[in-house]
This record gives C-alpha cells, structure tokens and sequence, in this order.
C-alpha cells in the first residue's frame, strides 16, 4: 500500500515502449531455448495468428490445453490400450467410471442448457430475423 | 506435518525467498500494467526459469501467477481499466468509490480481499494435499486419460457461443502436438521429411508466441492510451475490518473462487463472476452493486485471488494443468524432469 503512487505512475507506461519491450524479451527467451532461429520463426507466425484470433474475439487457450493435454491424453491411451480388450475394460475402475459418469453428465447439462436458451430464445430470434429482413 | 515443516525449511534459503519476492512484486508490477497480464509474464520468463533450480523458478512463477491478480486490481479501482482480464468485475464497485473520492478506502479493500483469498486458497492446498496423496495412486493410465479428455470437454464448453471455434481450436492443439517424433514407438509423423519438423513444435514457443507476441502486436498497432489516473484521495481506514465485517461474503466468495480453480478449464473469470452474483444476491442491498458496495469489491477479489492455489491442486495431484498458466508451469516441471502426477506424491513429498 505504500508503494501505491509509485504504481499509478506504471499505469502510464506507453503501450508502445511496452510492445517493444515484449518483442525483444520473448524472441530473446525463444532463441535461448534451443538457439535455433527457426523456433523464433515459428513464434512468429504464432505470434501473428494470435493477433488474428484476438481480433476475431476468439479464445486462445484451447490450442495451449489441446497441446498439453493431448500429449498427455495420446500417451496414457496408448499404454492404457495395452491392457484393455473391450471398449468397456476402459470404465471398468470405480474411479475411471465416475470420470466417465463426469463426461457424459458434463454433456449433457450443456445439451440441456443449449436446449432451454434455445427454447427461451426462441422469440427473440424470430424478431431478429425478422428486422434484418424488413431492413 | 513433516513435508509442512520440509516446506518451511525451504522458505529459510535466501535464494528461494529472493525468487518469492522479485515474483511478487514484479507480479504486482505486471498485474497493474493494463495490457499485460500474468500470462504474458509467465510466458516471457519461461526460458528464463529453466537455468534456475526448478524450485526457485517455480516459486518465482507462482508468486507471479498469484499477486499478479492483486496488482490487475489497481488499476481497475483507479482508471476504470482492469489490470488484468480477471479484474473486470473489480471497476464495477471499485471505479464508482474512486469517483466518490474513496480510492483509498477502495484500494485497501481490494487487497485486504485479496489477501483473504490467496490465503483461503493455499489453506486449502495445505490441506487437500494428504487427500490427494491417497486418491492420486488409484489413479493410472486410463484414468489420467479420461480425466484429460474431461478437462478438454470443460474447456472447450466454458468458451459459451463459441464452442465450435473453440473445439476447433482445440483439435489444432492436439494436432500441433503431434507434429514431430512420436513418445511411444518414435515415428515421425507430418515432418514432410522436414529436419526443423523433426523435433516438433515445442509448447514453449507456441506459447510465447499465441499470449506474449500477439499481445505485443495488439499493443504495437493500437494508438497510444495511456489512462489517466486520478490523485488519491479518501481516508486510509484499515480495509481488514471492512472485510472482516464481511466475513461470509469473503469465506463464500473464496470457496467458489477454490472451486472454480480446481475444476480445469473455468478459470478466475467465472469464479470471479459466480461470486459476484452470489454476493449480490445474497446482499442485503443489491442495488448499491455496480455503484460501489464493499460488499462486490470483496466478492470479486476475494474469488480470483483464491484460484491460483486452487489451480495448482489437478496440476499437482494428476499432472493436468486446467488453464494457460498451470499449463505453463507444467513445461517448467517437464523441463527439470519432476512429472507432476500420481508419482510425485509417492516419490518426492515437497
């Protein structure tokens, strides 16, 4: 708290000098990690497919989970194969069932919301479409 | 009780403590810059980490991760900007007390809050952490697999009236982490003969580029706008004993703020939301929200601050990170070759 007025003045930091400042310090942590000049170009591309996604409002992290856990998902679904006949040896673990058990719940609360929204907003939309064909 | 005491030992190295406190502080520093958030900072600081002992690294990060989300409230209380994404909800009560000349009593809410959440939070790793010590070895390959696919569902259904983007987005992750040598039988797979294919599309480099240098570019082609913040003004009454008044909106609001954290793939944001909701609800007097009532500022704070321990709980106990920084941390795990999982409980307790 006592530090607070010297912390409003960093609000103020132009965003300019700041951008630069990421520039720099991210392509210098890239090349540090493998000294490989392709991997700041991959960065790169990244980099400007994110602008992309920001402006189309759409989510980044996905494709960060998806990465993570995909590794992890193929790894263990290859040796977890390996001890599994059927398709139902998969759930046949109390834990492994109440994860099943979660995935399917998780759906299906979702459908149902989907449904209701759907239903609530169903008036609505017909009125949208509506003025959008009037106009 | 003996690992508890291990960890406090731990806290006695000068290098460690040193780590905590650059990591808080530059996380409050980063948390008030609007635009740059705890994400891109962890983002940067990866590679830097890796030459550090993997616990001086983690901790720097973690300390980054948690007060981050306390310095995005500055900001958001005094320019009606929030410092970080998850501090949205901070300008709905905080802005108004600031225009009624009460940023101060404002600002010490917020962190007072905030302490009460990042407390509640790690109270509640301490000591969830035996329990997960015995659940974590029920569960093996399949489990962990199915646990994954659960967080990758959640994920991907948080993002609402974008799901399809998001699935889409999702599949391109998995297919990104394909590219290059397989783990098991060591094929190359969508290499086209490529050597710089080969090794695959490293997490670390896709990371810093989609969070630390698209922000870059956002904030290199938008003009310059640089709020302008208002002088302080109001009395500097203790903010603890406003939120100790509020005793059940804070607990409440760190309770879902845990929750949230530790389901992967919902996030501060929702926390932060949910409690807000509950808190207005539940108040006596809804209308005051959005204009200034205590009784928001401690629900939103007191929420995101509780999610970083909280988060850490799946990342720990089955090695499945539930948001972009958990994810993060678990490269710096990978890295230093402590895999996070059911092992980690067994093998080495600190």
């Amino acid at each position: 708290m006592v530090s607070t007025n010297l912390l409003t003045r960093i609000i103020r930091i132009p965003t300019r000098f700041l951008g630069v400042m990421i520039l720099i310090l991210s392509f210098v942590g890239v090349y540090s990690l493998r000294n490989s000049l392709t991997d700041c170009m991959v960065a790169a591309g990244f980099g400007v497919f994110g602008l992309v996604l920001k402006r189309l409002n759409l989510p980044v992290v996905p494709i960060v989970l998806g990465m993570v856990l995909g590794g992890i998902m193929e790894v263990k679904l290859r040796s977890a194969m390996a001890r599994v006949t059927t398709p139902f040896d998969m759930i046949d673990r109390p834990i492994a069932f109440l994860l099943f058990l979660a995935i399917l719940g998780v759906i299906a609360l979702h459908i149902r919301t989907v449904i209701r929204e759907h239903r609530a907003g169903y008036a609505d939309e017909d009125h949208d479409l509506h003025d959008s064909q009037q106009r | 009780m003996d690992t508890l005491l291990a960890g406090a030992e731990l806290l006695m190295r000068w290098d460690v403590v040193a780590a905590l406190m650059i990591g808080s502080i530059g996380g409050v520093i980063i948390g008030a810059i609007p635009g740059v958030g705890p994400a891109v900072a962890i983002a940067i600081l990866l590679p830097a980490t890796f030459s550090l002992e993997p616990i001086v690294g983690l901790i720097m990060l973690l300390g980054i991760y948690g007060s981050s989300m306390y310095g995005g409230a500055l900001p958001a209380v005094l320019v009606n900007t929030p410092g970080t994404a998850v501090n949205a909800l901070t300008t709905y009560d905080g802005y108004p007390m600031t225009k009624r000349g009460e940023a101060r009593r404002a600002l010490s809410l917020a962190y007072s809050a905030s302490f009460w959440g990042g407390i509640f939070g790690v109270l509640c790793l301490i000591f969830l952490s035996p329990v997960l010590a015995v659940i974590a070895p029920m569960f093996g390959s399949r489990e962990i697999f199915l646990a994954a696919l659960l967080g990758i569902i959640l994920v991907v259904l948080a993002h609402r009236g974008q799901i399809f983007a998001a699935g889409m987005l999702a599949m391109f992750g998995i297919f990104l982490q394909t590219i290059g040598l397989d783990a098991i039988t060591y094929t190359r797979r969508y290499t086209f003969d490529m050597t710089w294919l080969a090794s695959g599309v490293d997490l670390i480099v896709v990371v810093l580029g989609l969070f630390a240098l698209s922000q870059a570019f956002v904030l290199l082609v938008e003009p310059d706008s640089s709020p302008k913040a208002q002088p302080l003004s109001g009395a500097m009454t203790s903010g603890f004993r406003e939120v100790a008044r509020h005793k059940r909106v804070a607990t409440a609001s760190s309770g879902i703020g845990v929750l949230m954290g530790m389901i992967p793939g919902v996030g501060e944001f929702t926390a932060q939301f949910l409690s807000y909701t509950y808190a207005q609800k539940t108040s006596k007097t809804p209308d005051d929200f959005g204009n200034g009532a205590p009784e928001g500022l401690i629900a939103s704070e007191a929420a995101n601050n509780a999610v970083p321990a909280a988060a850490m709980i799946p990342l720990l106990a089955l090695g499945i990170p539930g948001e972009a920084l958990t994810a993060m941390m678990l490269s710096v795990f990978y890295v230093h070759n402590v895999i996070p999982g059911p092992q980690l409980f067994q093998n080495q307790l600190d």
